[in-house]
Parts: C-alpha cells; sequence; structure tokens
C-alpha cells in the first residue's frame, strides 16, 4: 500500500482529480483478491476495487459539493443507488472527484472548487464535467470511476484523458441520488480504464429502482454483457456519421457570419486523422462500414441547451438557501435571503445557464425556444429510429439487402478538439458549448453512447464513440473490446497499473 | 436583447445582478440566443416535416411502463369543438374536460388546454394564474 500511497499522492498533487478522498483503514491496498477481475469462483469483479466517484452524487461519508460553493458544507445523508449497488458488489468508493459546477462545463475548469488538470498534460484541461473522474482513472489512481452524462460530460472527458466514458440508455441507471441538473437528459456512466472494467461495473450499477421511477428493467432482446468469443461473434454494420456532412449541415443551418460555430464543427487535422484510421482499422476487423446522416442532428446544440438550460432553471431553484445552501449572516427577508444565497454561491456559468433557462420558458417565449426545441428533439429521435431501430432486429430485415437496411451502431467523433489548453489557444465557453456537437444527440435521443481512445496525436489522446439503439450496450462494449484487443488502449507516461 | 429584459430574467431567477455583471453577462446571453434562434429554420427545412412520434424522450426510453397504473389521465379530445370557438371557458363543457394531447402542437387545442387550466385556477390575473406567496 505504500508505494501505491506514494503514486497515489505524487499523481494527485499535479492533476487534483479528487475534492474529497479518505481510504478505508480495511483498505490494504491494490494487491487484493478481485484485483485481477475475480478469479476465483465466489470473488465478485468488484471485489475490494477502489472507486471515485463524481462530486454531484451522493455518498453518505463524504460531501457533496457538486463543484458549487454553495454547497461546500454540505453533507448527504444517503448514497446514491448506483454506488449502493457497487458497494453492494464488494466495491470501495475512496473519493469524489472534481467536476464543472453542477456538472455545467466542457473542462472542469468553471469548479469553485478546485482546479484539476489533465494527466497527459498539465497545462491542458481533463475535460468536462466529468474531468475529475476522467483524470484519476487516466492516470491509474483508481481502475473505474462513477461521472454523469448530460451532453456528452462522461465522453468527451473520457477522450480527453485517454479512457473509456459509458453513457448509458436513459433509463437504464437509477439517477436517485444524483443532484438534477437536467433530468430528461442525464445519466449517470462509467469512465473505466478498459472496456471490460466499463462492462463489469455497468452490469452492477443498471437496473431498475423503485426509488427512481424512470428506470426501468432491461428488456429481454437486449445484446447480453456477457463478453463472449470475439472470433466468433458476427460482423456489424456500422454507420459512419461523415463529419464533413454534419460541417455542411450546421454551416446551412446558422450564419454564415457565425465562425464559432463553424469552427467549433469541424474537426482538427490530429482528430480527423484518428477517426479515418479508426474506420479502415474497424474494416480490417471485418465490418462493414457505411455512410449514415442524421440530418437534425445541425439542430441539436441549440436545442440541447434550450432544454438543458430550462430544467436547470427548475431544478437548481432548491438551492435558495431555505432547503439547500449556506444562508448568509444576514437578510431582509426571505426574497432578498433567496436571492443572496443564489447570487453570491453560483458561479458565472451556473448563473447564465439559469438566466437562460428562465428566459426560454417565459411566456411568450416558449413557443419560440422551448416548445420548438422538444420538437427537434423529436425529430432526432425519429432520425436515430430510423437509423437504429427501437427494438431487437428482426430476421426479415437482418436480411435485407442495400443501403436502407439499419445499422447496429452509429461511429462517430467525440470532440471535434483533442484536451485544449488555458491559454489563448483554448475554446472560450461559447465554442465548447457549440462543439457538443456529436455528443449530445445521444443525450437528446436517450441513447447509450461509448466513447473508445483510438490513440494518441501529438501527445494527446483522441477517441471516438459509438451510438447505439436503446439498451444495446453489450453490443458497443462487444466491438469496444474486440478494437481494444487489437488496438491497447494507451497510457500517459509515468502511469503504473495496479489493477489487474 | 434589452439589457431590461435581462433584469427582468434575472429578477424572475433571484439572481441579483448589478450594472457591472449585466454588462458582462449581456454578450453571452445575446450570443446563446442568437444560437437558439438557428432553430427556427428547422420549420422551413423539412427538418420537422415528418408527423412526430412523440417528442418524449422519456417516454419512449421507459415504454409503456412510463405511466403509473394509479394515475389518472385525463385526456382531450384531438376533434374538440373548442376550436371552432376559442371563447368557450366553461370548464364542464365536454370540449374543455377532455385533455387529450398535452403535447399536441395544435394551437387551437394549446388554446383550449390554457382556457381549461385558468379556468380551473383559483386566481388568476389575465391569462396567468396567481400563485400565493409561501413564504
Amino acid at each position: 500500500m505504500s508505494e501505491f500511497s506514494a503514486y497515489f499522492e505524487s499523481w494527485e498533487s499535479k492533476i487534483g482529480a479528487f475534492i474529497d478522498y479518505h481510504w478505508p483503514s480495511a483498505f490494504q491496498g491494490p494487491s487484493l483478491p478481485g484485483q485481477k477481475g475475480g478469479t476465483t469462483a465466489t470473488s465478485s469483479p468488484m471485489e475490494a476495487l477502489p472507486f471515485a466517484v463524481k462530486d454531484n452524487i451522493a455518498v453518505q461519508g463524504f460531501g457533496l459539493t457538486c463543484g458549487s460553493a454553495l454547497l461546500s458544507q454540505f453533507r448527504p445523508s444517503y448514497t446514491a443507488t448506483a454506488v449502493q449497488r457497487l458497494i453492494d458488489a464488494g466495491a470501495v468508493p475512496i473519493g469524489k472527484t472534481n467536476l464543472d459546477e453542477f456538472g455545467m462545463g466542457s473542462s472542469c475548469d468553471t469548479s469553485a472548487i478546485k482546479v484539476t488538470n489533465n494527466p497527459w498534460d498539465l497545462h491542458r484541461v481533463p475535460g468536462g464535467s466529468s474531468g475529475g473522474s476522467a483524470a484519476a482513472v487516466a492516470a491509474g489512481l483508481v481502475p473505474f470511476a462513477l461521472g454523469t452524462d448530460t451532453g456528452g460530460s462522461v465522453r468527451q472527458p473520457a477522450m480527453f484523458c485517454g479512457v473509456v466514458g459509458l453513457k448509458p440508455t436513459y433509463g437504464a441507471v437509477s439517477r436517485y441520488g444524483l443532484v438534477a441538473y437536467a433530468s430528461s437528459l442525464e445519466t449517470i456512466g462509467v469512465l473505466a480504464d478498459t472496456v471490460s472494467r466499463a462492462r463489469d461495473v455497468f452490469a452492477v450499477i443498471r437496473g431498475p429502482d423503485p426509488m427512481d421511477q424512470t428506470s426501468r428493467s432491461v428488456p429481454p432482446w437486449a445484446p447480453s454483457l456477457t463478453a463472449g468469443d470475439f472470433s466468433s461473434t458476427p460482423r456489424r454494420r456500422i454507420g459512419v456519421l461523415s463529419p464533413e456532412a454534419v460541417e455542411r449541415a450546421v454551416a446551412h443551418a446558422v450564419a454564415q457570419s457565425n465562425q464559432t460555430i463553424l469552427r467549433s464543427a469541424t474537426l482538427e487535422p490530429e482528430v480527423d486523422r484518428a477517426f479515418r484510421r479508426t474506420q479502415d482499422e474497424l474494416r480490417a476487423l471485418g465490418h462493414e462500414l457505411v455512410e449514415v446522416d442524421v440530418p437534425t442532428l445541425r439542430y441539436g446544440v441549440p436545442a440541447y441547451y434550450t432544454i438543458a438550460t430550462a430544467e436547470a432553471s427548475a431544478n437548481l431553484a432548491r438551492f435558495d438557501g431555505i432547503r439547500y445552501g449556506r444562508r448568509p449572516e444576514y437578510a431582509e427577508n426571505p426574497d432578498d435571503l433567496v436571492t443572496q444565497v443564489r447570487s453570491q454561491g453560483f458561479g458565472p456559468e451556473v448563473q447564465l445557464r439559469i438566466l437562460l433557462g428562465t428566459f426560454v420558458l417565459r411566456s411568450g417565449f416558449q413557443d419560440r425556444y422551448y416548445l420548438r426545441a422538444q420538437r427537434i428533439r423529436g425529430a432526432i429521435q425519429r432520425d436515430f429510429e430510423r437509423l437504429l431501430g427501437v427494438g431487437p432486429l428482426q430476421d426479415a430485415e437482418a436480411g435485407e439487402s442495400g443501403d436502407h437496411r439499419r445499422v447496429d451502431c452509429i461511429l462517430m467523433p467525440v470532440f471535434p478538439r483533442r484536451a485544449f489548453g488555458r491559454d489563448e489557444e483554448g475554446l472560450s465557453p461559447f465554442a465548447q458549448k457549440a462543439a457538443d456537437l456529436y455528443t449530445c444527440g445521444a443525450n437528446l435521443a436517450g441513447l447509450p453512447a461509448l466513447a473508445l481512445p483510438v490513440g494518441v496525436e501529438e501527445g494527446l489522446p483522441v477517441g471516438v464513440q459509438l451510438v447505439g439503439a436503446a439498451f444495446s450496450e453489450g453490443l458497443l462494449l462487444d466491438l469496444a473490446q474486440e478494437y481494444e484487443a487489437a488496438h491497447p488502449i494507451q497510457r500517459p507516461s509515468l502511469f503504473k497499473s495496479y489493477w489487474g | 436583447m434589452l439589457v431590461d429584459d435581462l433584469k427582468v430574467t434575472a429578477r424572475l431567477a433571484h439572481i441579483d445582478l448589478d450594472e457591472a455583471s449585466l454588462g458582462a453577462a449581456l454578450p453571452a446571453f445575446e450570443q446563446m440566443l442568437d444560437y437558439f434562434a438557428a432553430m427556427m429554420a428547422a420549420d422551413e427545412d423539412g427538418a420537422l416535416r415528418e408527423p412526430t412520434v412523440s417528442t418524449s424522450v422519456v417516454g419512449y426510453c421507459m415504454g409503456p411502463q412510463a405511466l403509473r397504473s394509479d394515475v389518472v389521465n385525463n385526456q382531450i379530445s384531438e376533434n374538440n369543438t373548442a376550436h371552432n370557438n376559442p371563447s368557450n371557458n366553461n370548464p364542464n363543457s365536454k370540449a374543455n374536460s377532455n385533455l387529450n394531447n398535452p403535447n399536441s402542437n395544435n394551437p387551437a387545442t394549446n388554446f383550449t388546454l390554457q382556457n381549461s387550466l385558468l379556468n380551473s385556477a383559483p386566481d388568476v390575473n389575465g391569462r396567468f394564474i396567481v400563485v400565493p406567496n409561501v413564504l
């Protein structure tokens, strides 16, 4: 344990992934039964594995800051269902990780608690909002961590840090114990060092929960989560979302003068190169790749931010200094109390999103913004359904030939850029939002998506994502694990593997 | 977008912005609203032309179990006759008591739904429901 403690402290002092952590006294270090993935008949793959939890998910015994000054002293009185299931399976929560305040951001830099750095380059961001979880896994401090994904907040930091990120189907994992930001979009997700680990964790945390009415059982037709022999698994038909087509569509939808949005849709050369190479590598594994289009995705970002901010304005109303939040020394009246708490407690990005959400829900503006965004959301959902279907593949359909047959999953970029810096070459807050183009679609449609590292370009990791039909996580994991076996995930320098 | 609009919105959100903060917030606020405006084009370019299957992704993901069995599902008839008589504010009328499709994009249906809700409210101010202070 002492060697690992030194390793842990050395990394943590540089990357600042954790807001709070403590190793249980009973924890004997990484060399415990189960660390190799459960080698005995009775052991669970989770047995004695430490894990980290994004600090917007409740774990009794730890704080729950949500990266906000407003909740810096808050202690939850219960543990989230997803965390409790992991504890019941033998895993050990050892800390809470940094995040953008209330999950609102793509860099971890909107956290009011601390700064988190990318293990690959300490001058760059780890991504967000689950940046602390991604950085902790990438540095090998924990084998896996829980994050949350509202518009890409698991997948984008997974790509920036070179780890696996799984955003499950909406409803597959209970949200009980997650501090709500945008309830109809967000899911608890997994960041893991390997695809196999992500599979093990997801198998434990998924399933219905009476404490969350939006959670549901896995349908009987859903692909199995049991990893098989990849040499005998069927070759897949993979749709490829062409970034060029997306760029053209975005250019059509927004004013040509808005260069920030147009630039945000364009892949930087390193990301583009890795994306094309991945297509070749998947073909080499025997899969069929066909180009697909999701035309309505060009409206994805504005629709996503309209809905997310509207829901945020309602969900964050509870942080009023009465129900939640630290009270000021003095207030004239209850209205003044609430206003003081929210004005001083929320950071600028959270305030901006609450203002936007309040505005789009104001009388007279609902039709123009919120209701239109909901219609676009329905259209995006239909576009994905057209490509992926909504249930088991029918025999007749499986035998159909031609380009109209649906695909097993869709391959697309995660984010147009690799991890960006905090200097003048970084991304503005608006550019970061516009770059959610490739991730927010899965949230709007409630579909599972898996971010997978596919290489390192100029010293920084690049990833791609696979989006599947609802409850097709097993299929996505099989495909990703097959790819990982042929192209092992690369790690940052000074990384040591303690977790088997 | 005027600063006054932002001030009103901030007051509704219980966020106190001084003049300097307002000035700083306004460009980012306007930039996002400009981007939101790109959604207007969806009405013309055919993106929304296909009949809407469902605008509720939650319902889609949750399937038929989405509604609890003990929840009463009030419904408005799509064929309600109030389309021809939007001034019909009688809460007991057949047209107003059938709430069929709360997600309907039909303005006439939405108007009837609004009337039904307004007529059921204990206190109204114009077309707004008055909610008493609780603090």
